[in-house]
């Protein structure tokens, strides 16, 4: 019979054709697929990788999962890399990448895990959602009491959420579960808002001697020397800043610190170096408002506008997003322009958490809108905790002069003054004039 | 960068099958093989029925018929006649019996509420009309396909990204850099000031040039000095009403040597995709640590890939040695239409990307040819590409549909292999550079393309009018699939009737036509195949751009043998998408003929009418072919001259 004949030969041919198609790929392509995947990097050995590291764990983990794409620990960690790498180099670009990952390791493992929760949970406090940070951290806790991170991330949330107590309680507890750097810096920082500098420097000094990566070393310093500039203490600022700078001169908060100390100590043409450096590396609103306010303050108010204008542009990107302005973006806006957003902004986020920080951005901006009696409850607020910031006495000082409370803004302002002379360069000197029309 | 000549395995396994091969698949009378049909006293195809369907049916042309002695062999045979049975049509249409069934009993239904209109009418009809409805989502399913393609998001590194491509030619005499900086929203607000005050072109002129000291050219140890040759900055538009800034800069550095290292230094620390592409002009790299082609196609889209990060390429190291193709224009550059004629298309584009992924795993290498075969079917939907000639082709033929069917198959493969080996050539002159300006050659592709169109109708055009002159004038329903005697089928000395192989006949008589075309399908056939090859090497002859800058892609980055797979791969696909409109065609055609035979039952006015029409109908659409072809002819002869 010629057909079925015909179809045999055809079948045949077919699957010859399939045959040497799928043979001739081996050849061609084998490599692609005949390397054994790359190892999984354990998570733990995240606790350890510096900057200029993880761009290389990165690269190895995208490597092991397009080998393993069903290797929920790699996406898991891959997250965790990625979040750590956005809070490094504070491109938001890596929140998206990060929730990307950590979403394909709890699509693998539904139940989720304790690596994906510390992920989700650190993404969460990055984009400043802090009860979804709470929630997933104590989730996490719950899997493994032990987690340096989940620890950490639930430290930062009940901070900024205000609950000063619950974080004491919690940074103790994380103390001595799991000492390590990311719990010393929190421990120091709790103790600095509980009003207590100097158990934060004792304990920051002690994380600094136990700290060896080049990143662990100049975050640690930069947080030594920040502490030291709120105290007005400009030589081991700037000691602290510089050693930051050494151990790793890609550290944003060592550069923006130098770039506070040399403006204080006069040094404009540094500071102008560094904070021009800054806003170009990392135009995020603090340091592009920061360079304005460099730029006012000696004198070139046209270049002060052109990074105030800037602000306007995260401004209208935020409400793109969808997103109300942040806090830091408010207090800003308050100081520079938009004064009512940057009200409805501080009430909004007061309404969420009442840390002392949206208590003083909230009283600064009632003040700029003129309406102080509001302002002051919030101003003292600020102070609730014992800590005592420059800015802050500054703020209360003014809204205290505007209500004519003389003795209480002079009080105030002389207490700002007293603290960091060099708070700020273009509030410092308001500062100083309002005491002088003061007394 | 070097072009490796594709590995001739590839070549083979191309599913290319001698048109000889292909098998006829219709209820043929007892046949045992082809070979087996010359042994074959014909009397043996004698009717095995009395009662010729003539009889039946009685047509009045038969009475006119002319030429041939023929009649006898006229009676159809019981398989002839069941063939041609309204039942045997829709078994032709619908292949699966179900669905015949279904369709049949939802015709019982409507036949009984619509009395007195044959219900072989209706089923005909529906028939017709299904063929067309799946004709048509055919072909906007995969007019869809392009339509739903994702856009590439414009800064998916965050709103503060500065991003910086250095795109290095190494070149005889210099090294050139095509530096460009893509500036997202807060970066053009950081400079929007500055940019303002000076104006574009001065702007362009300082960021460039301080691109340039940020910038270090070693070649062989010794530190060149870049210029600014050219610099240009363009406002796009961004997100929230916000403008994003494209900064261009064209850098040169003179000087020659085989090691060459490249550095940028500017803007350290900043977030932003950072690329460095490095190509030879006249020269050869012999190593080199960055790629050759853009992943972001020269800042101009980013490809979003959960699992690579954007690259941090900040220095690269190449070594040279002189002599080399010139450089053709950049494969990854949309705006390459200077070299080719028509712009790549957006899933070209995406494909040639898709090429251009660093690796090359069996799953991947299996979509990119699946993708190849769909882009190239989705090209053959675009007008010009001999669809018309198809179906001209399938509705003018003859419905002896095993001839057809080979027929169409062969144009296929023969639109496949033309357009293949163009590519290739065209591809091969661009790349070894021998080809000067290879828009040139184009238009002249175009002119014999056309002259072959307008030659392959003109055949249709002749066979068309003489089947008119031998059979035209009485529309039978049978029989004159033998009165023609074509020159062609003649030298063989069968006392029956001539060139049977090749008629138009829908009547019976298909017995014969078998037997013929089986018989001499070897001097018979020739003509006809002939021209289904002539057809598809027109079809073929003008090799698609977006094929081409897929293989030039792919020698780019030194995969020039993939890209050869896939440039067959995309042929295949061009053939399918003809193929099916041939199949299409020829079914319609006849579902069409066998409505309008069966609506022309009742009176012999209109059945003539009826033949009549079909008889034309090869005319008309030889001459749209014949027309077309002297359409791109005139149309693209100006170009060629100019």
């Amino acid at each position: 019979m010629p057909f079925p004949v015909r179809k045999a030969t055809t079948a045949l041919a077919v699957v010859a054709m399939v045959a040497g198609l799928t043979a001739f790929s081996t050849v061609a392509f084998g490599r692609g697929f005949e390397d054994p995947p790359p190892a999984p990097v354990p998570a733990a050995a995240l606790d350890r990788i510096s900057g200029a590291d993880l761009g290389r764990t990165i690269g190895r983990l995208q490597e092991r999962l397009r080998a393993r794409p069903d290797d929920a620990d790699s996406w898991s960690t891959l997250g965790l890399a990625h979040v750590e790498q956005a809070r490094l180099t504070a491109d938001p670009s890596h929140y998206p990448r990060a929730e990307n990952a950590l979403r394909r390791a709890l699509r693998l493992r539904p139940a989720g895990d304790e690596q994906v929760r510390t992920g989700l949970a650190a993404l969460a406090a990055a984009r400043h959602d802090f009860p979804a940070a709470l929630r997933e951290a104590d989730l996490a806790l719950a899997v493994n009491p032990y987690g340096t991170r989940a620890h950490a991330v639930r430290v930062d949330a009940l901070v900024e959420l205000g609950r000063y107590d619950e974080a004491w309680a919690a940074v103790r507890r994380a103390d001595s579960l799991r000492p390590g750097i990311p719990i010393f810096t929190r421990y120091a920082h709790v103790l600095e808002l509980r009003g207590d500098p100097g158990r934060a420097r004792q304990v920051l000094e002690r994380a600094a001697e136990s700290a060896t990566d080049r990143t662990d070393v100049a975050y640690v310093a930069a947080q030594l020397g920040d502490l030291a500039w709120s105290r007005g203490d400009l030589a081991a600022a700037g000691r602290h800043h510089a050693a930051a700078l050494r151990a790793d001169p890609s550290s944003l908060a060592a550069l923006d610190g130098r770039a506070r100390v040399r403006a204080a100590r006069g040094d404009a043409a540094g500071a102008l170096a560094d904070r021009t450096a800054l806003a170009g590396r990392a135009p995020l609103p603090g340091y592009v408002a920061a360079l304005g306010e460099l730029h006012e303050a000696q004198g070139r108010p046209d270049r002060a506008r052109e990074q105030y204008a800037v602000m306007d542009a995260w401004q209208a990107l935020a409400r793109t997003n969808g997103v109300g302005t942040d806090l830091e973006t408010a207090l800003l806006g308050a100081d520079h322009g938009a004064k009512a957003a940057a009200l409805q902004a501080a009430r909004a986020e007061w309404s969420r958490r009442r840390s002392i920080h949206v208590a003083d951005a909230l009283a600064w901006a009632l003040h700029v809108n003129g309406r102080d009696r509001e302002a002051l409850p919030y101003a003292r607020q600020a102070a609730r905790t014992g800590f005592r910031d420059a800015r802050f006495l500054y703020h209360r000082g003014m809204i205290e002069r505007s209500l004519g409370r003389t003795a209480d803004a002079r009080r105030s302002l002389t207490a700002a003054l007293r603290l960091n002379p060099h708070f700020s360069p273009l509030d410092a000197p308001k500062a100083r004039a309002a005491l002088k029309e003061l007394s | 960068m070097t072009f490796r000549s594709p590995r001739s395995r590839a070549a083979r396994t191309v599913p290319v099958r001698p048109a000889w091969t292909v098998p006829f698949r219709r209820p043929a009378p007892a046949m045992p093989f082809p070979g087996a049909v010359r042994t074959v006293p014909f009397r043996r195809q004698a009717p095995a029925t009395p009662l010729p369907r003539a009889v039946r049916r009685p047509g009045r042309a038969a009475m006119f018929r002319r030429g041939t002695g023929a009649v006898p062999f006229h009676g159809a045979g019981p398989a002839t006649r069941r063939r041609f049975t309204p039942r045997a049509l829709g078994r032709r249409v619908f292949r699966v019996k179900p669905c015949r069934r279904a369709v049949e009993a939802v015709f019982r239904r409507t036949g009984e509420s619509l009395r007195g209109i044959p219900a072989t009418v209706f089923r005909r009809a529906v028939r017709a009309c299904v063929v067309l409805a799946v004709l048509a989502c055919c072909v906007v399913g995969l007019l869809a396909v392009p339509a739903s393609a994702a856009p590439v998001a414009a800064h998916p590194l965050g709103d503060f990204s500065v991003n910086r491509y250095d795109g290095l030619v190494v070149a005889p005499r210099e090294v050139r850099v095509d530096h460009v900086q893509d500036l997202a929203e807060i970066p053009t607000a950081q400079v929007r000031a500055g940019l303002d005050a000076a104006g574009p072109g001065p702007w362009a002129a300082r960021r460039c040039a301080e691109a340039v000291r940020a910038m270090e050219v070693t070649i062989d140890g010794r530190r060149g000095a870049p210029r600014v040759l050219t610099a240009r900055a363009e406002r796009r538009p961004g997100r929230a009403n916000l403008p994003t800034l494209r900064v261009e800069c064209a850098i040169a550095v003179s000087g020659t040597g085989s090691s060459i290292v490249f550095r940028d230094a500017g803007l350290v620390g900043a977030a932003g995709w950072r690329e460095i592409t490095a190509r030879a002009d006249r020269m050869t790299l012999t190593a080199a640590d960055v790629p050759a082609a853009s992943r972001s196609r020269r800042l101009s889209g980013y490809p979003e890939d959960p699992l690579s990060s954007p690259p941090d390429q900040r220095q690269a190291s190449l070594r040279v040695r002189a002599g080399g193709p010139p450089l053709a224009a950049d494969p990854a550059v949309p705006g390459a239409g200077t070299v080719l004629p028509r712009g790549a298309d957006g899933p070209t584009r995406a494909f040639v990307d898709l090429v251009s992924r660093q690796d090359l795993t069996l799953p991947f290498a299996v979509l990119a040819l699946l993708v190849a075969v769909a882009l190239g079917a989705l090209h053959a939907v675009a007008p010009g590409h001999g669809k018309l000639m198809m179906v001209a082709y399938a509705g003018g033929g003859d419905s002896r549909s095993g001839r057809v069917r080979r027929e169409i198959f062969v144009l296929g493969t023969t639109v496949t292999l033309t357009h293949t080996a163009g590519v290739l050539a065209l591809g091969l002159l661009i790349m070894s550079g021998t080809l000067l300006a290879p828009a040139k050659v184009y238009p002249w592709l175009s002119v014999a393309s056309g002259v072959l169109v307008a030659l392959a109708g003109t055949v249709l055009l002749r066979r068309a009018v003489r089947n008119t002159r031998t059979t035209g004038g009485h529309g039978h329903g049978h029989g004159h699939g033998h009165g023609h005697g074509h020159g062609h089928g003649d030298g063989h000395g069968h006392g029956h009737g001539h060139g049977h192989g090749h008629g138009h006949g829908y009547g019976h008589g298909h017995g014969h036509g078998h037997w013929h075309g089986h018989r001499h399908a070897g001097r018979e056939g020739a003509p006809r195949r002939g021209g289904a090859a002539l057809m598809g090497f027109a079809g073929g002859m003008v090799p698609n751009p977006s094929a081409v800058l897929v293989l030039v892609g792919a020698a780019a980055i030194g995969r020039a043998w993939f890209g050869v797979v896939l440039v067959l791969a995309y042929g295949v696909g061009m053939a399918l998408t003809l193929t099916l409109v041939g199949l299409l065609a020829l079914g319609s055609g006849r579902a069409l003929s066998g409505w309008l035979r069966a609506a022309a039952r009742p009176g012999h006015r209109v059945q003539s009418l009826a033949a009549r029409s079909r008889a034309v109908l090869p005319l008309g659409t030889a001459t749209a072919v014949a027309l077309v072809g002297l359409g791109l002819v005139l149309r693209s002869l100006p170009a060629a001259i100019a």
